[in-house]
C-alpha cells in the first residue's frame, strides 16, 4: 500500500473495506498521486449509503513563473528571454501576447524570446506568475475520489483549499449538515480540524 | 457410439485446411474459424477417440489441440455500467478467461445498472442478454449491494446466470434468491489486472463453474443442448 502517513479505510462490512483499501492504493498509484496525499481517511457504509473521503495534502506546489524556467537577459534594445523548459512555453507565450501585445512578442527560435527594452523590468518579467499546477492537482484528486467511490453514488458534495480535502458521495440526497455530522469527525480521527 | 469432445486448434495459416479437411473426415465439425494474421484459431468438436491421432497430424505443422470445454457457447458478460469503475479489468479479464476455453463473449455493459436502489435493466438489455447460453454478472464489492440490486438486474432473464462478487462463494449463495447456477466470490471492483496467483485462481473457477451447455463426456448439464442440436 502507498507510504501515506495515515491511510484508513472503514466500512461495516470487512469484505467491502479490504476491496476498497486495495482499489484506492491502485487508483492512487495509477495516478500517481500518492507522494501529493499525507493523510487519507474513507468511510464507506452502503447502508446508509455513504461514502466519505477526507485527507490532507502534503505540499501544495507552487505558482511556476517566468524566472524558474528561463533566463531574462535584458539589452540596451531588447529583452531576451532563454528559455531553459520547453514545458511551460505555450502559456508563458499567452500571458505575453496578453501583456505586451502579439506585435512586441517575438520568438526567432524555438528557445528564444524577444521583446523590445522598456516595455517591462526585468524583475517583473522573472516574477511573472505562468502556471498554477495546483489547478490540475485538484481535479486529478477529486477525479481520483471519483474512480474510487461506488459508481452508484452519484450525489456528492466535494471540498478542496488548502491542504485539506473531502468527498461526500450517496445514491441519496445528502443531509444539509453531513459536513458537520460526518466529515469534521474524520477529520478529528485525523487530528486535523477542518 | 462416437463421443464429440470440444477442442481448441491453434496453429499457423500454412496447411491449415489440412487440419479443417482432418476434423470434417474424422466425423467431427468446426463451430468457429479465426485467422489472425498468420495464425488460425478453429473451435470445434472431435471424437474423442480420434484426438491423438489429430495430435500427431499437427506436430509438424507447430500446431496445438487444446481442451475447450466452452466451444460453442456464447456468453453474455454483463456489467453495471461502461464507466471506469466497472471497465475494463475485471470484465475484461473474465472475458478473455472464457474466450480461453472456446466461449465467444460478449460484454454488455447496462446502461444503469450501477448503485444500490437505482440499479436497473430495461428491455433492450435483458433480450440481448436472454439470446446467449449463460450470462456472467460481474458484480461489485458490497454483499449489501449485490442482494439489493441483482433482482433487478436478473429480471426477465432465462438463461444460465453465474454471479461473481467481492463476497465469498458462500455468501453470494445465501443472498441471491432465487439461487441461479454458479456464483464465484472473492472476484469483486478490482482497480487492476488479475495477476496475482489468487485472482488467476479466481478465473480458474469461474471456467469451471460456468456451466458448459454439455460436459465433454456427452451430458447435458441442462438439458437444453447437445452436440447434435448444434448448428454444423
Amino acid at each position: 500500500m502507498p507510504p501515506l502517513n495515515y491511510f484508513v479505510v472503514e466500512s461495516p462490512d470487512p469484505v467491502g473495506r479490504e476491496a476498497y483499501e486495495r482499489i484506492t492504493g491502485d487508483v492512487l498509484q495509477d495516478l500517481d498521486l500518492i507522494k501529493v496525499i499525507d493523510r487519507l481517511h474513507i468511510y464507506v457504509d452502503p447502508k446508509v449509503p455513504i461514502f466519505i473521503a477526507a485527507g490532507v495534502l502534503r505540499h501544495m506546489p507552487r505558482s511556476i513563473r517566468v524566472g524558474d524556467f528561463a533566463n531574462v537577459n535584458p539589452g540596451e534594445k531588447l529583452i531576451v528571454l532563454d528559455i531553459g523548459d520547453e514545458t511551460y512555453l505555450a502559456p508563458l507565450l499567452r500571458e505575453l501576447w496578453a501583456h505586451y501585445g502579439k506585435e512586441n512578442v517575438d520568438q526567432p527560435d524555438r528557445f528564444t524570446i524577444v521583446l523590445p527594452a522598456g516595455v517591462v523590468g526585468e524583475e517583473e518579467l522573472e516574477q511573472m506568475v505562468v502556471a498554477d499546477p495546483s489547478e490540475t492537482l485538484h481535479k486529478d484528486i477529486i477525479y481520483a475520489l471519483q474512480y474510487i467511490a461506488p459508481e452508484g453514488f452519484k450525489v456528492r458534495r466535494q471540498y478542496i483549499k488548502d491542504e485539506k480535502f473531502y468527498y461526500v458521495a450517496s445514491e441519496d440526497t445528502l443531509p444539509g449538515d453531513i459536513v458537520e455530522t460526518m466529515v469534521v469527525p474524520i477529520f478529528a480521527k485525523m487530528g486535523v480540524t477542518l | 457410439m462416437t463421443t464429440l469432445v470440444p477442442v481448441t486448434y491453434k496453429g499457423g495459416v500454412y496447411r491449415h485446411d489440412e487440419i479443417m479437411d482432418l476434423i470434417d473426415d474424422l466425423g467431427g465439425y468446426i463451430v468457429q474459424k479465426h485467422v489472425m494474421a498468420q495464425d488460425v484459431v478453429l473451435q470445434s468438436f472431435v471424437p474423442r477417440d480420434d484426438i491423438d491421432l489429430i495430435r500427431t497430424v499437427v506436430k509438424p505443422l507447430a500446431g496445438d489441440v487444446i481442451e475447450a470445454p466452452l466451444v460453442g457457447t456464447e456468453i453474455a458478460v454483463v456489467s453495471p455500467s461502461l464507466e471506469i469503475h466497472h471497465l475494463p479489468h475485471t470484465a475484461c479479464d473474465i472475458a478473455e478467461y472464457l474466450r480461453r476455453s472456446g466461449a465467444k463473449t460478449n460484454m454488455i455493459g447496462l446502461a444503469r445498472g450501477f448503485g444500490k436502489r437505482i440499479a436497473n435493466l430495461n428491455d433492450e438489455e435483458r433480450d440481448v442478454i436472454n439470446e446467449h447460453d449463460l450470462a456472467v454478472y460481474v458484480l461489485g464489492n458490497f454483499e449489501e449491494c449485490i442482494e439489493h440490486k441483482f433482482p433487478a438486474l436478473r429480471r426477465g432473464i432465462q438463461v444460465p446466470i453465474v454471479v461473481t462478487g467481492a463476497p465469498d462463494r458462500e455468501t453470494l449463495a445465501r443472498i441471491v434468491d432465487p439461487p441461479v447456477e454458479g456464483y464465484v466470490g472473492g472476484v469483486g471492483r478490482i482497480m487492476h489486472r488479475f495477476k496475482r496467483p489468487e485472482e488467476l485462481a479466481k478465473l480458474d473457477e469461474l471456467g469451471t463453474r460456468s456451466p458448459a451447455p454439455w460436459t465433454p463426456g456427452g451430458t447435458p448439464l441442462h438439458g437444453t443442448r447437445s452436440p447434435s442440436s448444434r448448428p454444423a
